[in-house]
């Protein structure tokens, strides 16, 4: 092989990625440009130039929907698509199996039930005076929180004498799904009028109310945590041969695990409590990249961000256009697809995956 | 040096490992040997540093194992396990460029992946190089994580500080022609200056390529020197409650036990 060649086998993957982020960026603006109101890729462009002090603004009521409502969404889209895939990706290196995802083993539904909870009893427990203070990040910071103890939850009932058994993983998982459910339904029954609706966006997910309030809160915790996330991934990789092989590799395991737990469970809150609860994206992206460019995590963590960003921007397209003018919840949209394909995954790989 | 002071080791109520003693120089291979539940394992976990031995020190170059920075001990020492069981479909030559992470700091991309593809030739697993894990046999398996560690303690020829492998069982799901192929990589890794720890379970391929043997019985030392020292029939009576005829090897000259038939 020559050494041309050799420099362009080798960054495969590179260009697979850089190809999927200029396919996410199409799908993005398309998605923009669908919806009661066609908005056409140049005026897109404009209205985002004409933000950023470049030429002159569109149609003044064209470049309100796309910069107030549209923009924000595909944008919001994007993030939690690619939050839930990378976090998919980590715990799938953490629990050494690739069917762990945060909403098929309770972490986005501990997320939503602490959320939930706030909602309901929030206006009781805590002070008015608080709530305007503070009101903006309550909701982020319960979602992290209830995010945070399914995952401790979840470590501890998987593993068993160090080990971490997938049936013990699936049916803690099942169990804390399960709790949480019951949970929003008793404080169904609690809430008013209004809270009930919101109730439902958490149980089913949606980006509808997405706008730049809310994406100014929870953008920068997802940002933050794309950037931090390929750390990771020299430690997972090792973690991958077992616990005690990474450890010979001179990484702190315990460190790791930390660092994994953590991070899904920030990103996961940060998604849950502006989308409420979306499963299977973080099953279906990293593994179709695994089935694409391998297992290596320094190029499946980026590359889940960009193909799950991706995922979640086409769902919602769909989630807005397939029954104009109402919108289906875009949970649905993707549990739709997920779980066939996390059957298929199950029947295709059942001797690997159950052992 | 690798050397081990009087290591013992209790779990509950069982004495694991009771003062065993030995060392092992740059350039020197010693093989443990051992009935199962000799403690062998237990052995290697705390040479490995995975667990604390109740009482006594590992050290690698005269300093204490927990007062070794992780990464730094990483690029000086690695650990073949016995078993290594993986979920995700990883090729081969990304299982052996895992090897190289200790060294990210101090090594290039271009630098790691020449380093794997001298020791996958060495392995005899260059030609799978693209396969992924789940393709192969259970040997070429073990035969990846063989060029993995070796890529791992690789040793620039202007670096001078010894390296140390340690092995456990390596060759128990090899057939016989890459067990020996094995254990002459392994030979050949001591004699370029490597220490080399590795558990065994045959005893003439272990006296065979070994420069010292270690015959563990029931946590205690019972034996300790060159393989002509232990390989003796009275060591084989203690260990394994055997009677053995030592042979010399028709063609490399060590001993050789071999073990009557046994009749019902």
């Amino acid at each position: 092989m020559s050494k041309a060649t050799w420099f362009l086998w080798n960054r495969r993957p590179l260009f697979l990625l850089v190809f999927l982020f200029f396919l996410a960026l199409v799908a993005m603006g398309f998605s923009a440009s669908r919806g009661a109101v066609h908005i056409s890729l140049r005026e897109e462009v404009a209205t985002v130039l004409a933000h950023v002090g470049i030429g002159h603004p569109v149609d003044s009521q064209t470049a309100s929907v796309f910069w107030n409502i549209r923009l924000p969404r595909v944008l919001m889209g994007f993030l939690v698509g690619g939050i839930l895939a990378v976090s998919g990706t980590c715990l799938q290196g953490l629990f050494r199996n690739p069917l762990a995802d945060p909403g098929l083993i309770g972490i986005s539904s501990g997320a939503a039930l602490a959320a939930v909870a706030v909602i309901v009893f929030g206006s009781s427990v805590l002070s008015l005076n608080f709530r305007q203070e503070w009101g903006f990040a309550i909701l982020p910071v319960a979602a992290f929180g209830g995010a945070l103890g399914a995952t401790f939850l979840i470590y501890q009932f998987a593993t068993i004498g160090g080990e971490v058994r997938v049936a013990a993983l699936l049916l803690a998982g099942i169990a804390i799904n399960a709790l949480a459910g019951a949970g929003i339904g008793w404080m169904s029954y609690l809430a008013t009028e209004d809270q009930l609706r919101m109730l439902t966006f958490w149980g089913m997910g949606s980006l509808g109310s997405s706008n730049w309030m809310q994406l100014k809160i929870a953008g920068p915790i997802m940002l933050a945590m794309m950037a931090v996330t390929p750390l990771l991934a020299g430690g997972l990789n090792a973690l991958s041969l077992g616990e005690a092989d990474a450890r010979h590799l001179g990484f702190s395991v315990t460190r790791l695990k930390q660092a994994v737990v953590i991070l899904s469970a920030l990103g996961v809150g940060a998604a849950v409590s502006v989308s409420g609860v979306i499963g299977f994206l973080g099953l279906v992206a990293p593994h179709l990249l695994r089935l694409m460019i391998g297992s290596n995590h320094r190029w499946v963590i980026p590359g889940s961000i960009i193909l799950g960003g991706g995922l979640l921007t086409l769902a919602d397209l769909l989630a807005r256009t397939l029954v104009v003018p109402a919108e289906l919840p875009i949970g649905i949209v993707v549990s739709s697809v997920g779980a066939p394909f996390f059957l298929y995954l199950m029947v295709k790989e059942k001797k690997r995956l159950l052992s | 040096m690798l050397k081990a002071e009087n290591i013992s080791v209790r779990i509950g109520a069982k004495q694991v490992l009771r003062a065993v003693d030995f060392c092992v120089q740059p350039g020197e291979m010693l093989a443990v040997l051992g009935p199962n539940g000799a403690g062998k394992s237990t052995l290697m976990r705390v040479l490995s540093g995975d667990i604390p031995p109740t009482e006594g020190k590992t050290f690698y170059d005269g300093r204490e194992i927990y007062a070794w920075d992780r990464k730094e001990l990483a690029c000086r020492r690695a650990v073949l396990s016995q078993f290594t069981e993986m979920h995700m479909p990883f090729r081969a030559v990304e299982i052996v460029m895992m090897g190289r992470a200790p060294h990210s700091r101090n090594s290039s991309f271009a630098n790691d992946h020449r380093i794997a593809m001298e020791v996958m030739e060495q392995a005899d697993v260059a030609h799978l190089s693209e396969r992924t894990m789940d393709t192969l046999s259970g040997g070429e398996q073990q035969r990846v994580h063989w060029a993995r560690v070796s890529a791992q303690i690789w040793r620039p020829p202007s670096d001078k500080a010894s390296r140390y492998l340690l092995l456990d069982e390596p060759i128990s799901s090899l057939d016989i022609a890459h067990q020996h192929s094995a254990l002459a990589l392994a030979r050949k890794m001591a004699d370029d200056g490597m220490a080399v720890f590795i558990i065994l379970h045959d005893l003439n391929i272990a006296a065979q390529y070994a420069d010292h043997l270690l015959f563990l019985k029931n946590g205690r030392s019972i034996a300790y020197g060159t393989p002509r020292e232990v390989l003796t029939s009275e060591t084989l009576r203690k260990g394994f409650e055997i009677d053995a005829i030592i042979k010399n090897h028709p063609v490399d000259g060590t001993p050789s036990a071999f073990i009557p038939r046994k009749r019902p």
